[in-house]
Parts: structure tokens; sequence; C-alpha cells
């Protein structure tokens, strides 16, 4: 076992970048998994309002309260680049000036006369901003016409803001012949496996294929194919090694997500998603097996890691959703090994739709990626050994 | 001699509680070839880090061409030529770039720095090789530009740390006919090793060092006639007496006989026809030999007789 | 000595092709996939069309209308569409056609499939619909109709046609949100309609559209925006039966028909920048590899301390000063960086046409400065202790990619909850700051807020060089 204790001591000079890359995706999960509670009851996705009240008139906080009572409210202050920014990252959906002298002017306002009484901040169109400016537009109609019917005009603010806060009846529905969810497995856990991949990918190129190209190193290897150590023994207790080293990562990994979920895993999902990542294991590190074979430099190994890990996270919706891609972008992603992991850990969080038949499809489908790499590590590594003689 | 190139003067340097220079003194002339000679670990690459300023020493002064050398003197370091032990080269350039890389930090003329790389890829005899990288170089090829790296701007001294180990005989001649020729155009020469002939056939000084500290200094002349032995005379015997033994210590000038593995071994102080009273003895003996030769004393000799030990490691 | 040095580093830096060619195909590649991915999510100007389903317990014209005006629909059932209500359709859709004028077309918010109920709960479960809506009978239809009925008795034909044109109008109005009508001036509305086909009958039918509203309801799976979406849309639609019944009941009296011409919002437009927040994640691209720069700076310290290489010490005893050698390798460094900055923004801007908003050359002072930043930063780190050096790349870019991570180029969001909660985190991160000044170079009028971005990247070079030249101000060492 001479080899396989090399190769750990080898490994030991990597930890300290192993342990690097799990801290900081523990610092950046832990929050991200935690933020938001799952739920059951229909909850309306509100639209960020920021109201600027520059009249400061009953009338206008009447107008802001009416919005208050539908909406979330943000308070900014009245700068636009602040504004600015706000609504270009969507932290603010629709921004409205009431207008100084808005009172006034909703007073004198004639029949179809039209009066800037709203400043609208515009970033880019968006069906939350087409749906306050409707409401703004019948919320001053319904004033004009309450007042026309003779309310004073701040019975009428109050009706139409009374009317326009009508809701439609919502109903939260589990179809029926539905497949019940797993409780345990929610879409806010299922984050964390979803940006495992990129993070598999980067540690296994980092280690594994870094080791292996210490080790895979011309003087070194001729010193191993003469000593000994058969060459077929030394290839073994490598990819012994590598295994070994591939399950304690992997092994890591779900301690941490321990962390994250906050116990023992339950739940059947639960399981079949480390199930899934334990698959996708093997895949990052054969794929980190097929990069060492091409003998890259310290510095091209950690390109290598970054544009394999977020170029396949990316396409294959580990960092967003697969269901805000395209179709076509979707139908590329198949030949990644990351779709079908991002796939098969969506339907198992009840993202997607799914049955566990179709979750099998996506474990034979990586699977298949398994042999696919052994089989190009195979040529790679004959081709090498072809060349050398 | 002329003028004073080198002056150390009890140089102390302490690594934590190892005390890797003891009070070391050493003084060289212009026009020499020094050599320094010791081994592993004995504090010749510590001398040498401190004579150019690199470590930081406890005690003692430092002076080059009669100035203190100080790691801001730039007009003294132009006059040096450092060819270090480990080989500094850059593996993205080809050899003519890495000496006109190097060489470019002495000197700024354009001109005359082409000349001068030229001049020394001909004086390591590189010429065939300018334009290959230095990972397609062998070893001996690889020293001798690491060389060229140090000499091309025509040093006064130069200091080389150990630049044949793993070398070539081919190239370690070559390298070492090199120094010779570089000490013949004026340059001062510092050489450091553990390998006695190399020093022996160079070095027209010689300082030994052990633990930190000079043991001895002169020339290989000088240093030899330090000790008793002045000649060494080995027998092949298949057995010896102990007649015979002390027969041998009787002989005159004879201080001392040993016997092992078939190898008579009489040390010699001095005196005159010694060579013939032993054969002389031995044919008294009647006893059967085979080879017999007479060696002069090495620096290995001086080195085991003051020390105690070896020089070299035995492997 | 100095431009000798710089020579000879920059050759050096060039010939390491590996390096080279991975930091220029690195963002390029990264930058294809982006586009490829994210391209598209914001086309329509960030509105996507949600299917719903619409299950008809009680059949409302009205709403169909509606909904058509909305995006397109389709039934799994052949019906018969009255004479108005093909008019009212196909009125809208000309209407729409006049008022798009070619450039931008009106997104299709939703995508409504009438069937019956456990299609649409099947729809529902396949994820094909986001919801279905029940359009069901009021509780109170019988009061209406006896309101009705009462109505009718009382007004004559003519009327009617003048009410119910009036209505029209301004339910197409309200459609148009405001003013446009193209309803002919000059000829009245009554007038109009007639001319257009349109009877006594339809009128009265009209009329009964509008007062006879129906209960709408919503069923969905799981919450989220496009759920809300229409929920809002059948409140919205809820008000705009309310104002125009009401307008309807006002009958003749002056001022009200007009409520709907009125404009009340002006549009303030806050900049001529690029608006699309997919381009954020171009900027952190640019701001990431000019981070890079601390994986080739690493080396700066390690060639020229004699403690940390051979060629250190080869170079600590040659005649130059070890402060011409570093300034030459940090120019060197900075000199490649900024070349592979370049050639990323190049790539960006000319092949996969990414809108910087108009001031090109701005971007690249911005990536410059932004790359000597993380050259710096190398330089810096590089000169760290005695961590080895294949450890020092590692860290480097771990620390890029989180730099990155929390500037948002791999989840966009990122930097602005960091801007809400903790908005020192992005002022302090370098690749945020790079990626902001991209931003505001694109959304802001002035340079101000850009040149506050430089700024900082110069407060940090100067500060990463200066501890850099603290670390390596050594010039003897105690152990070699």
């Amino acid at each position: 076992m001479k080899v396989f204790n090399l190769f750990f001591k080898i490994v030991r000079a990597k930890a300290g970048i192993l342990f690097l890359y799990i801290a900081i995706f523990l610092a950046i999960c832990f929050p991200m998994v935690h933020s938001n509670k799952a739920k059951t009851d229909f909850e309306e996705s509100s639209i960020s309002v920021c109201v600027i009240d520059e009249d400061r008139t009953e009338t206008s906080k009447s107008l802001k309260d009416a919005i208050a009572a539908r909406n979330k409210l943000v308070e900014m202050p009245h700068d636009k680049q602040k504004i600015m920014d706000a609504m270009f990252y969507e932290m603010v959906d629709y921004t409205v000036v009431i207008k100084n002298g808005y009172e006034e002017m909703l007073k004198d306002m004639g029949d179809g006369d039209s009066a800037a009484l709203f400043d609208a901040y515009k970033m880019r169109d968006s069906f939350q901003s087409a749906m306050m400016e409707q409401y703004l537009s019948n919320y001053i109609r319904l004033v004009k016409v309450f007042t026309k019917d003779g309310m004073s005009l701040k019975d009428a603010c109050a009706s139409a803001g009374e009317e326009l806060g009508k809701e439609v009846e919502v109903e939260v529905v589990t179809p029926p012949g539905s497949e019940v969810l797993d409780a345990n497995y929610t879409d806010n856990f299922a984050l964390f496996f979803r940006l495992l991949p990129y993070l598999l990918i980067a540690i296994m190129v980092n280690v594994l294929s870094a080791i292996l190209v210490t080790l895979n190193k011309k003087d070194q290897k001729m010193r191993i194919e003469c000593s000994s150590v058969r060459m077929s023994s030394y290839m073994s207790q490598i990819f012994f090694g590598s295994g070994v080293l591939t399950i304690l990562i992997w092994g890591l990994f779900m301690v941490s997500g321990m962390i994250v979920y906050g116990g023992m895993y339950t739940g059947l999902h639960c399981w079949l998603a480390v199930f899934n990542s334990l698959i996708f294991a093997l895949i990052a590190a054969l794929m980190a097996i097929l990069i060492s074979t091409f003998n890259p430099s310290g510095t091209v190994v950690n390109m290598i890691a970054q544009i394999l890990g977020l170029g396949m996270s990316f396409i294959c919706g580990a960092f967003v959703s697969q269901s805000y891609l395209g179709e076509g972008v979707l139908a590329f992603a198949r030949i990644f090994p990351v779709y079908w992991f991002e796939k098969a850990n969506d339907m198992l969080a009840g993202i997607q739709k799914g049955t566990l038949a179709d979750v099998r499809t996506c474990f034979i489908a990586e699977c298949g990626y398994i042999v696919l790499f052994i089989v190009l590590i195979g040529v790679a590594s004959a081709r090498r050994g072809g060349k050398k003689g | 001699m002329g003028e004073t190139v080198v002056k150390i003067a009890n140089l102390v340097k302490n690594y934590k509680e190892l005390r890797a220079l003891d009070h070391l003194s050493l003084t060289i002339e212009k026009g020499e070839i020094f050599g320094l000679l010791g081994p592993n670990g004995s504090g010749k690459t510590t001398t040498i880090s401190c004579l150019l300023s690199l470590l930081a020493y406890n005690e003692g002064t430092i002076e080059l061409f009669g100035q203190p050398m100080t790691p801001t003197s730039y007009d003294l370091k132009a006059r040096i030529g450092v060819i270090l032990q480990n080989v500094a080269v850059f593996d993205e350039l080809n050899v003519y770039e890495n000496i006109d890389c190097f060489c470019g930090l002495y000197i700024k003329d354009k001109a005359r720095r082409r000349q001068y790389v030229d001049e020394a890829i001909e004086f390591v005899g590189l010429n065939d090789f300018t334009g290959f990288k230095p990972k397609k170089l062998s070893g001996g090829l690889l020293r001798r530009l690491n060389i060229a790296c140090g000499i091309a701007h025509k040093p006064e001294l130069i200091i080389l740390d150990e630049p044949t180990v793993a070398v070539d005989p081919q190239s370690r001649n070559k390298i070492l006919e090199g120094i010779e020729e570089l000490n013949k155009n004026g340059a001062t020469v510092i050489y450091t090793t553990h390998y006695m002939e190399e020093v022996e056939q160079i070095c027209t000084r010689i300082a030994i060092m052990d633990h930190g500290k000079k043991i001895a200094e002169g020339t290989s002349g000088e240093l030899k006639r330090l000790i008793k032995n002045t000649e060494t005379v080995t027998i092949e015997m298949k057995e010896v007496n102990n007649a015979l033994l002390n027969t041998m210590k009787g002989l005159p000038n004879v201080y001392d006989v040993k016997w092992e593995a078939g190898r008579l071994k009489i040390y010699l102080a001095g005196g005159e026809h010694n060579l013939l009273n032993i054969m002389d003895a031995l044919k008294t003996s009647g006893t059967g030999f085979g080879q017999v030769y007479s060696e002069l004393p090495t620096l290995n000799d001086v080195f085991l007789e003051i020390t105690g030990k070896e020089l070299r490691d035995k492997d | 000595m100095f431009l000798h040095n710089l020579k000879y580093e920059i050759k050096m830096n060039l010939r390491a092709k590996e390096v080279i060619i991975w930091m220029l195909l690195f963002p390029c590649v990264l930058s294809v996939l982006y586009k490829v991915a994210f391209g598209n999510i914001y086309e329509n100007g960030g509105i996507k069309t949600v299917p719903v389903a619409v299950v008809e317990n009680r059949k409302d014209d009205m709403f169909r209308i509606m909904m058509s005006w909305m995006g397109e629909s389709k039934s799994t059932h052949e019906e018969e569409e009255s004479n108005l209500v093909k008019w009212l359709t196909k009125t809208i859709k000309e209407k729409e056609e006049n008022e798009s004028t070619g450039e931008e077309e009106k997104p299709l918010l939703f995508h409504a499939i009438y069937c019956r109920e456990d299609e649409a709960y099947r729809l529902l479960e396949d994820g094909d619909v986001k919801g279905i809506i029940f359009v069901d009978a009021d509780g109170v239809p019988a009061d209406t109709d006896a309101k009705k009925d009462d109505a009718a008795d009382k007004e004559s034909d003519e009327e009617i046609t003048e009410w119910g044109s009036e209505a029209v109008k301004a339910f197409l109005d309200e459609l148009g949100e405001a003013g446009h009508a193209d309803i002919n001036e000059g000829i009245s509305a009554a007038d109009y309609l007639t001319s257009e086909g349109l009877t006594l009958e339809d009128m009265v039918e009209f009329k009964d559209m509008l007062n006879s509203s129906s209960r709408l309801s919503l069923k969905i799976k799981s919450n989220g925006m496009e759920q809300s979406s229409i929920k809002r849309f059948l409140e919205m639609y809820g008000t705009l039966i309310k104002i125009t019944g009401k307008l309807a009941d006002g009958g003749n009296s002056p001022g009200t028909k007009n409520v709907m011409d009125i404009v009340v919002i002006e549009d303030v437009k806050l900049t001529d920048g690029n608006t699309d927040q997919f381009v954020t994640y171009m900027y952190n691209m640019i701001a990431m590899v000019a981070l890079f720069g601390m994986t080739v700076a690493l080396h700066i310290a390690l060639y020229s301390e004699a403690n940390l290489s051979d060629f250190g010490a080869r170079r600590s005893c040659s005649a130059t000063p070890k402060f011409t050698t570093i300034m030459a390798g940090l120019c060197a460094c900075c000199f490649t960086q900024i070349f592979c900055v370049s050639v990323c923004i190049t790539f960006q801007a000319l092949v996969l046409r990414v809108d910087f908003g108009g001031r090109l050359p701005l971007v690249y002072l911005g990536g410059a400065i932004g790359a000597i930043m993380g050259v710096s930063m190398g330089f810096f780190v590089g000169a760290i202790g005695r961590i080895k050096y294949e450890a020092k790349i590692g860290i480097s870019m771990a620390v890029v990619m989180t730099l990155s991570f929390m500037s948002g180029l791999m989840v966009s969001g990122i930097k602005a909850i960091l801007e809400m909660h903790a908005p020192i985190v992005n002022d302090l991160n370098p690749v945020a700051i790079v990626a902001d000044s991209f931003y505001y170079l694109s959304v802001d009028a002035d340079t101000g807020r850009y040149f506050g971005k430089l700024a900082a990247m110069c407060i940090y070079t100067v500060i990463f060089i200066a501890l850099g030249f603290l670390l390596t101000r050594r010039r003897k060492y105690e152990s070699l």
C-alpha cells in the first residue's frame, strides 16, 4: 500500500484548499437555505413599491396607505440613483412620486383633463409596473367617479382604496391524483444540493487532478515504472486512493449538508438526493481524472475547474432553476451530466414535475456518464502510453 | 599579491540555536582562485550568502574591494558574478534570452550587452543551443547555462557555489577549464565545493571549513605540509604476520602501519629513500606481495588528520 | 534596467502559453454560455407569458374579450361567438397594432386555455398552466336581471345606442390605457359603431355584459410571482368592470364619461443605459478576469525575494535594485492582465454584442484599472510568508471566486441582497467594485459614481502595493 499512502500524503498538502471551499460553501449556503420558510397557504408575491410622497397631504397619504395595504412598501430617500439601483436589481418593482400639489390638482381636475399627478420612474417593462400603472389610473378614475357621485374627496379616496383593496379568492389546491411531495425535502434545502455540482467539480479538479498530475510527472512516473511495484498494482492503488478520496470529500459535504439541514436526513426524497449527489461525486472525480491525463499546470488546473464548474452549472440550472432557462438551452444542456443531476434534484424537491420513475431515469443517465468517462480515461491514458513508447 | 578583494572578519551567524559560522575570517586577494572546501553542512553556502548580503549575520564585518558590503551596494554588486548552487534560469526564456535577461541586470548598454552575451555563450560552448528552452537541455548544459548567466557581465569577482554538483565529467572539465580561463582574464574566483580533486586542480589557495570554522588555510602544498604525513605506501598482500608489521613500524620515518582488506598501508613522515627501505624489509622477510605503490597526501588526508573524519560522506 | 526587465517579464508572462490561453478562453467561453443560458430570460422586457386555464361555469363574454386582449387564447371546445364579441375582439386587436409603432411588441401576459374542470386540473398538475380561473355566476344574478329589465323599460333605443356606444368607447379607451381612441373625431361614437355594422341588439348585449359580472376565483398549485400576477389581473379586471359599470349608471352626466381619457402618470426614464439585469453577469465576468490578475502576479515576489526562490537570490545579488525588478514585474503583469481583460471586453462587446451603454473606452479604462488592482493583490499575497506557491494559487482562486459569488457572478440577486442588508460588503468587495463601475457607467448620466469606483480601485491598488513592498522591504534574510 506504499502508493496508496503516498497518495494520501499528497492529499494532506491539499486539505487546506478543500476545507476552504467547504467553509465558504457553508457560509454561503446556510443563510440562503434558512432565508424563508416553506408555505402551504397562498401568499401573494407582493409587488415592491416605493412611494415618494412630495405632496404630504391627507389625500396623498390616503393613497400611500391604499398602496401599502396591497403591496410591500419600500422606504427610499428621493435619490434617483439609489432608486435606479434598487429598481435595476428588482429590489423595487415600481416607484411612484406623488407630486407636490397632488391634492389641489386632483380637486381642480376637470372632466377629461389629464394632470400630471404622478411621476413613475421607469427601469424596464414588467408585469409589476403594468399592474401598478393600472392601479394608479384606476384609483384616480374611481376617485373622480365617486366625487361626481357627490362624495367628498376624502371619502372618495377612502372608497377608491377600499374598492381596489378587494381581493380575488385564491385557493392552493393539490390536484387530484398528483404525487404527494416529501415535506422533508423542501425546495429551500434542495438549494444546497443544487449548488453542489459546482463545488464538487471545482474541488475534485483542484484536489484530485492536482494530486494525479503530481504523481504522473514524468520523472516520478519513470521512477515508479523502474521500481518493484507492478504498474497494474500502482494504477489500482491510485484508483483506490482516488475512490477513497472521492468518498471522503463527498462524505464531508454530506456532513456539512446535515449541519445546514439541522440533523440527520429524513425521508425518502432526502436520501435519494443524497444518493444523487454520490453519483455526481463519482462523475466529478472521473472528470478530474480525465483532466489529469492531459497534465495541466497549477494555474491551468484551476482555470479548467472553474470553466467546467461554472459553465456546466449555468447551462444546466445549478445557479438558477431550470425553469428559468429556455427550451433551447435545456436541450443543449442535456449533453452535460449536471443537467440530469439538477433535473433529478428538482423533481425530488417538487420544483419540477416528475415521478420516482423519472428520477430513476436521471440516475441512469448519470451512470451513463460514469461509463463514458471511464472509457475516455482508458482511451486517453492508452494514447499517452503509446506516445511515450 | 596586490589588492584585497574580499575581507571577512570574525563572521558569526546563528540559525536559532545552531551556530552556522563561528568567527570566520577570510582574506582573498585579487587574482586568486580561492577554494572553500568542506563537507556538506560545514557553512560554505552560508558564508557565500553572508558575503552577498543575502543573509543577516550576527557578528563580524565583510568588505569587498575595500568597501563594506551592504544590500544596497549596487556598485559593488555590479563587480560580482554569482553562480549559486541551484540552477536558476527561467523556463519560459530560451538560452540566449536567459543570459541576456540576467546580464541586463548589470549592463545597460545594449550593444555592449549583446557582445557580452555572445561571448558568454561562446565561452560555455552553448552556441548550438541558443534557441533552446532550458527544459530541453541536459543537466550538464543546464549548469553551463547557469554559469553563463552569472558571468556574462564580466565581473571582477566570481562566486561559484558548488557549480559541478551532478555534472557529467565532460561538462565538469569544461567548467573547470572555464574557471581557470576567467581567472587568467583577470577575475578573482571564489569556489566552494566538497570535491577536493577540483580544488586541488584549480585553486591557488584553499580554506578548509568544518562546523562553521576555518580549520586550515593555504595553498594545496602548504596545507599538506601542515600534516605529518608526506607519503603513504600501499602493498597488496594476502597475509601479514606481526613480525612483518613490527619490522615495518621500526623503519625510519614510519609513524603508522595498518593492514586491512589485503592492503598493507604504511604512513610516512618526511625523510628519504623510504620506498627503498620498505622494499628491502619486504625482501628480507620473504613475504609474497602484489602491487606496490606510493601516494602523496591528499586534502582528504589533511582533513582526516585535523578533524578525525573523512571529508566526503561515505557513500 | 527597468525597460530591460519589463521586456523580459512580459515575454515570460506571454510565453506561459497555457495560462494565457486559459485566461482568454475561460471568460470568452463562459460569456457565451451565460449569453446562451440567460440571454432570453429578460427578453420581452422581463415579462413572461403565463399559461392559465379558464373554467367557465358561466359564460362571460366580457371576460373572454379581456383575456384575448391580454394574450393568446385557445379553447378545447368550439363555441359560437356573438357578433359583438367578434367585433370587439377584432377592434381591440387592430387598435393594438396601430398603437405599437413596430419597434416594441406588446408582451403577451397570459395564454388562456378554456377547458373543462377535470382538464384544467390535469393541466395544473402537469405544470402546463400556473393556475385555474373559475368563472362562476355571481351570488345575486336575479337582482341584476331585474335591474336590467327595469332599465331597458325606461330607455329608448336612441338612449341605449348613445349609452352603449359611449360605454364601448370608454371600454376601448381603458384597454388603450387612456386617450388614444381612434374612433374618428367628428363622427359620433354611435354613428361610428353603426357604420361598423353593430346593431341595437349588440348595444343591449354590451350593456348586459357589463351589468352581469361574474364571480371570479383562482386555484393554484404553488405560490409564485406568476400565480400572483394572475390574481392581480383578475382584481384589475374587477375594478375595470366596476368603473365601466359606474359610467353606465352615470349615463349622460357630463364629465364622467371622459374619466377614461385622463392621464395621470408621467413616465420618467431613469436611465438611457442597459437596464437588462442579465448584463451584470457580463460585468462580473470582466471583474473576475481583472481579479485573476492575482494569480498572474503571485510570482513577482517569488522571483525577487532571495528567501523564496533561487531566481530571487540571483536577482538580489545583482546590480539592479530590488525595487526596479519588482516594479518591472508589476508593470509586466499589469500589461498582461490588461491585455486579457481587454480581449474579454472586446469579445463581449463585439462578438456577443453586449450593450455597455455607449461609453466603451471608459469600460476599457475601468477594466484596466481593475486588472491593476488584481495584480496588486496578487503581488501582496505572493509576498506573504512562506506559503507554498501552489497553495497561493489555490487560495487566490478560491478568494476570487467567492468575491465573484458575492458580487453576483453566479446568482445575480446576491449583490442586491447585500446592498440592502450590508452595503459595506459591496463597497469593499473588489469584484463588486469593478462590476459596479461598469454598471454605473451604463446607467448613470454622469460619471461621478463611476470615477468613485475607479478611485476605490486605485486606493486598493496603492494599499496592496504598499503592503507588498512592506513585506518585501527586507534586504537580508534570517535564513534562505
